[in-house]
């Protein structure tokens, strides 16, 4: 950029305050290199264009053959990018990745996105670096580095993450599971992120109708069959009180129902007798 | 087995931070920066050629939304997102990964590669062999998500249901007689 006096700097600071976003994003746009690298107004190495992304060769490559993949709509980073367009631009990366290993017959390539002045990234447009790789080839700036951290900091910040991606991803409330630390020699317990889905639904309505001697879920086919203006909605108190459960509440737990049950704990026994028998051996027994 | 594979069958403990049926997110054990996660496909692929495209616009999207989360939650001014594809690029499991890694101002990291000194007409060939290859690069030819109706099926299928599929089975075949 040229250089500015003091007087024009200021000038140009007082305009941008003034701006509206959209007007904002234009003048972003207009002083951005690379969309006017896109648009041909600045000359570029190109090796690839489609109707969504462009990439070029970086005039500053980590090594031969660096790519610059971009997207041609302005985007400063990359939570701005709409997702069906951050799919093509990784699909495209990959495609390009791999002509980078054919054309140079790399041993591998990095694959690098900056978001933010911190994390080292000079532009205000979004891109994706595409390095090949080759052994020894001395960039040792991309190795990334490991550091100790403590156990208690590690699940700090896994509760506050997993909070947040449950927001995120529209989860469930959910409940960090107690991890126990596995014995030697014994396969670890899977440390699970379980959305529990009970907790959040609404306490159960029961639907029955003023003749009907049960009651039912409202998933179950008997409550259907009730017409709308006929349904009655109890709680489980008031349900339980005045009518017998249908099955599909799993509530039947009625002096009629403990004889199958004895019989059906027998049949699990027997059932887990059989489970550590092979298919086989199982098949054997109709015989 | 493959570190990431015993993590994703639950052989290995680890700090998960997201899962579903196709990707899953840990937190890294030695980050460079306190908040690193590794985010990995389920099914095993060594490198990033081999990740077919709806899982990497999957993968990628999450990404993105965990690099969204790390910017919310953490006190962060950036988010790198690293690919080691190879182990020339720095790739230790086999197992194609993402980093995402958190950045904040002073953190002590820095990838700014030092730029190679490359002459014009070495520019000019790498274009050209470049193009060469990505000449047949056709966006139409990627390939989507086949039908929206199949994920439920492949939603069933991961790891907990091998053991139980057995079991369920073995039930079946001791019941038909008896009823």
């Amino acid at each position: 950029m040229q250089q500015m006096t003091p007087e024009q700097q200021k000038a140009l600071q007082e305009k941008i305050k003034n701006m509206s976003p959209e007007e904002l994003k234009e003048f972003q746009k207009q002083q951005c290199i690379f969309c006017q690298i896109i648009s041909g107004k600045v000359p570029s190495q190109k090796v690839y264009e489609d109707d969504k992304c462009f990439a070029v060769l970086d005039i500053n490559p980590a090594n031969k053959g660096h790519i610059l993949l971009l997207t041609k709509e302005h985007y400063a980073i990359m939570p701005q990018v709409p997702e069906d367009e951050i799919s093509h631009l990784f699909t495209v990366s990959k495609y390009l990745s791999q002509a980078q290993l054919k054309a140079f017959k790399a041993q591998g390539t990095t694959i690098f996105v900056a978001n933010g002045v911190a994390a080292g990234q000079r532009a205000q447009h979004f891109m994706v670096h595409l390095i090949p790789r080759f052994e020894n080839d001395g960039v040792k700036a991309l190795d990334i580095p490991q550091k100790e951290i403590n156990e208690t900091d590690l699940q700090k910040l896994r509760e506050l993450l997993i909070n947040k991606i449950n927001q995120v991803f529209g989860l469930k409330k959910e409940t960090v599971v107690e991890k126990k630390k596995p014995k030697e020699g014994a396969p670890a317990e899977k440390p699970v992120v379980k959305v529990e889905e009970k907790e959040e639904k609404e306490p159960e309505k029961f639907i029955t109708s003023a003749k009907a001697k049960r009651f039912h879920v409202e998933s179950c086919p008997f409550a259907q069959k009730i017409k709308e203006d006929k349904r009655i909605y109890l709680d489980k108190e008031e349900a339980e009180k005045s009518r017998e459960p249908c099955d599909c509440t799993g509530l039947r737990k009625t002096k009629k129902e403990t004889k199958p049950k004895k019989k059906s704990e027998k049949k699990t026994k027997e059932t887990k007798k059989k489970e550590g028998a092979s298919l086989d051996e199982v098949a054997e027994l109709f015989k | 087995m493959c570190e990431f594979c015993s993590i994703i069958k639950g052989k290995e403990e680890a700090e998960t931070i997201y899962e579903d049926n196709k990707v899953m997110a840990v937190l890294h054990l030695k980050p460079s920066h306190p908040g690193q996660v590794l985010l990995f496909t389920k099914e095993h692929y060594p490198i990033f050629e081999q990740v077919t495209d709806p899982l990497v616009a999957h993968t990628f999207k999450i990404a993105n939304k965990i690099s969204t989360v790390l910017f919310e939650t953490l006190n962060i001014q950036g988010t790198n997102i690293v690919v080691q594809n190879g182990t020339a690029a720095g790739q230790v499991i086999p197992h194609f990964a993402l980093n995402i890694i958190p950045r904040s101002e002073g953190d002590g990291l820095n990838f700014q590669w030092e730029p190679k000194k490359i002459s014009k007409d070495e520019m000019d060939t790498a274009q050209l062999q470049l193009k060469e290859f990505a000449e047949n690069i056709h966006p139409s030819m990627f390939q989507k998500e086949t039908v929206k109706v199949k994920p439920k099926t492949e939603e069933a299928q991961p790891l907990k249901l091998d053991k139980n599929k057995e079991n369920y089975l073995i039930k079946q075949i001791i019941r038909i007689p008896r009823v």
